[in-house]
């Protein structure tokens, strides 16, 4: 499989295109990004890859997150540097600090300063006080921030209307289209695979990039064992495609 | 910015370039770097030549602690290195946490051919900060080539700031780590903790 992040498929589109969106959003305080979905869709990966692509300041909410523990997760990401102190309004001052330091040097090379939440449903958890920590940051210096969580998290946000209001930008990543999976698979397999074989794939799994890595992986392995032939459905009939998410059974071709 | 007013606000004389490093404990290019802002904001005047002393709104500055205007902040080399391979694999390093080196190829590439390069840079790269001791191997291999063996699993132990760790050439296998202004090299009996 090669090394190589799929740029073209709907979700990552949809994804960028909010982005730019929300660059050139009316509201000036407006400034949030939900990406919500079901698990296994690609959020995460697609989060990592765009956050070092932008050069985002990346943070993982955490079980538990406390308005102090965000604020110090947040100021380590945008220094590098540990916090030194536990009290809430000097660490909301140091990173504010931070994150203009970061603006300026932003501007200089003409880049945006990003904030990219991940695992939101934990900071949204987490209360009203980490909710209104990362209002309070995104107003205070109009930093576009992007909360990618699961498809519980609108909901859960509809509970602060003052936070659920400056989500400008709603992106719902779904499962991947047969388009989606035809791309994944002609950038990334090794070898070369048959369009019934594609459309197989896309129903076996259901529109999950996990499955999808799995499926790959099996027909690398199978079409280089035949010296590198397009693959179809008939060459791979009776071999294992991948397993089942719910029941871990296998899925057979054919 | 605070240790070279304090330096300068302590000394009965101006002071010199060499003074003012032993003075504040920074690194020469550092304290070059801030004396240079410092002067554009009007808060240190040159004495003599190439000795300094600090100007009453320099003496304000410091008692009130005011910030240099963000303008004159100086450029850290995080802005101006930020699109170099070493960066974007370092930056992946830490975004992921976990990972192999096609992890860090899929996060950092551009395209198809910036892929290909960074695959001999990343294997260099985390070869180097490997024996420095930054990177941890976990347990197994995850095959990402059926033709391969597998690929060795990491985890970053040592996140010490948003600039890449660079590799000395030709000093054995020793790593200049610019967050902590510090060489590591891989006899050293602890890591960049």
């Amino acid at each position: 499989m090669k090394p190589v992040f799929v740029t073209k498929i709907s979700n990552v589109v949809a994804w960028l295109a909010a982005f730019e969106a929300l660059k050139s959003r009316g509201a000036s305080e407006s400034c949030l990004m939900l990406v919500d979905g079901e698990p296994g869709l690609g959020k995460t990966r697609t989060a990592q890859w765009w956050g070092v692509q932008v050069g985002a300041i990346q943070v993982r909410a955490k079980q538990g997150w406390t308005h102090s523990w965000c604020l110090q997760d947040l100021y380590e990401a945008t220094s590098g540097k540990p916090a030194t102190t536990k009290s809430t309004s000097a660490l909301f001052k140091m990173l504010c600090d931070a994150l203009t330091e970061r603006q300026v040097q932003a501007q200089r090379t003409g880049k945006t300063v990003v904030i990219s939440i991940d695992e939101a449903d934990h900071a949204v958890a987490g209360g009203k006080d980490v909710v209104e920590a990362i209002r309070d940051i995104t107003d205070t210096l109009e930093i576009p921030t992007v909360l990618v969580g699961m498809d519980r998290v609108a909901k859960r946000l509809n509970r602060y209307p003052q936070v659920a209001s400056r989500i400008s930008q709603k992106v719902q990543f779904k499962p991947l289209s047969l388009a989606d999976v035809r791309s994944v698979i002609s950038t990334v397999c090794e070898v070369e695979v048959k369009d019934d074989l594609i459309a197989f794939t896309h129903r076996a799994c259901g529109g999950y990039t996990r499955e999808l890595k799995e499926a790959i992986a099996s027909i690398e392995r199978f079409g280089l064992r035949q010296s590198g032939a397009a693959v179809g459905v008939e060459a791979m009939r009776g071999q294992t495609l991948l397993h089942d998410r719910a029941t871990g059974a296998p899925m057979v071709v054919g | 910015m605070e240790p070279l007013l304090q330096a300068l606000s302590a000394a009965d004389a101006c002071l010199t370039l060499d003074e003012l490093e032993a003075a504040t404990g920074l690194a020469y290019r550092q304290m070059c770097r801030l004396l240079r802002a410092t002067l554009l904001a009007g808060w240190v005047k040159r004495a003599d030549e190439g000795c300094y002393c600090l100007t009453p709104e320099g003496r304000d500055a410091l008692a009130n602690g005011t910030p240099l205007p963000p303008e004159l902040v100086p450029a850290t080399r995080h802005a101006a290195r930020a699109d170099t391979m070493m960066a974007r694999l370092w930056t992946a390093m830490r975004t992921a946490e976990r990972f192999c080196r096609a992890d860090l190829i899929q996060l950092a590439a551009k395209d198809e051919d910036d892929a290909r390069r960074l695959d001999g840079a990343a294997r260099i790269y985390m070869s180097r900060l490997r024996s420095a001791g930054y990177l941890v191997r976990l347990q197994g291999t995850v095959r990402v080539n059926p033709t391969t063996r597998g690929q060795t699993r990491w985890r970053l132990a040592w996140d010490t700031g948003p600039l890449p760790p660079r590799p000395q050439h030709g000093a054995g296998q020793r790593v200049f780590d610019p967050n902590r202004s510090r060489v590591y090299s891989p006899d050293a009996l602890v890591g960049p903790a």
